[in-house]
């Protein structure tokens, strides 16, 4: 839910004349709810701008998001920046909603 | 690039659940668009953050993870307010609808960067923080989240001096 009520926010902001960016780990449902410009984070849910304790990461993602924020030059661009969770193991990914989900 | 299909597999979750109709996520044509007035580096920020987060006092107890999910009030906008100069120390991260498998959400900065905005405006790449960060509810009433939520988030942007807001959901 979280996507869809940060991307309704944003597109509200804009429209009153605030210039803003969304980052985003979920980007499909983003996507559909189409926020004026945005940055997307592959990592599991709960961690948007970077990995846990790992601040040179948390800097970096953000550096690239303020980065990417001048160059957007039409509505609804997503910029998929290229980090990854786990250097060579996207296992998370076909873990999201598995029949454990609910043990956690 | 791979991503997750959340939406597809959000349907399939709550089909195992028992719930047989499947949520309508919001689906939105072409966004509003405004250029930036000024560089980011003249610029006030202000982040709002869809984070189940709240302020321990200095004063009193922290307050309690609840378990589940925060229904909250839909007839009212729910808006706070996070001092933006905040030690993350002080901000307990209190919603229990968050899936703990891949990250135990302890580490506020993954997911609600206060401290590494203050970094990034000492470095001059921001302008300036405003005074507050702003946190808003996520809600499954678009409605609710269109008609009271995102205009109090304008007023209060406004209010704090915005020139350009990030947004950032959990």
């Amino acid at each position: 839910m979280c996507h869809q009520t940060v991307s309704l926010v944003a597109r509200h902001l804009e429209e009153n004349g605030l210039p803003t960016l969304a980052m985003c780990s979920a980007r499909d449902i983003l996507a559909a709810a189409n926020p004026p410009r945005a940055v997307f984070l592959n990592y599991p849910l709960g961690n948007t701008t970077g990995r846990p304790d790992d601040p040179e990461n948390q800097r970096q993602v953000l550096r690239d998001a303020l980065a990417a924020w001048p160059r957007f030059d039409k509505p609804g661009q997503i910029v998929d920046l290229p980090y990854r969770w786990i250097d060579g193991d996207d296992g998370w990914m076909e873990r999201v909603f598995d029949k454990d989900y609910d043990k956690y | 690039m791979e991503t997750v299909p959340y939406i597809e597999k959000t349907h399939d979750y709550y089909r195992r659940l028992g719930y047989d109709k499947p949520y309508q996520y919001a689906v939105n044509g072409a966004p509003p668009f405004v250029p930036l007035r000024k560089p980011l580096s003249a610029s006030r920020l202000v982040m709002v953050s869809s984070a189940g987060i709240d302020i321990i006092p200095h004063d009193g107890p922290a307050p309690v993870p609840f378990k589940g999910r925060n229904i909250g009030d839909n007839h009212k906008a729910e808006v706070f307010d996070i001092p933006s100069d905040i030690a993350k120390e002080r901000l307990l991260y209190i919603s229990g609808a968050h899936n703990r498998r891949e990250s135990d959400m302890h580490d506020i900065d993954a997911y609600f960067p206060v401290t590494r905005l203050r970094e990034l405006c000492d470095e001059g790449l921001i302008g300036s923080l405003a005074e507050n960060h702003l946190r808003i509810r996520p809600c499954y009433s678009q409605r609710k989240t269109r008609e009271l939520d995102a205009p109090e988030v304008l007023r209060k942007c406004q209010a704090l001096g915005a020139d350009v807001v990030l947004l950032v959901p959990v």
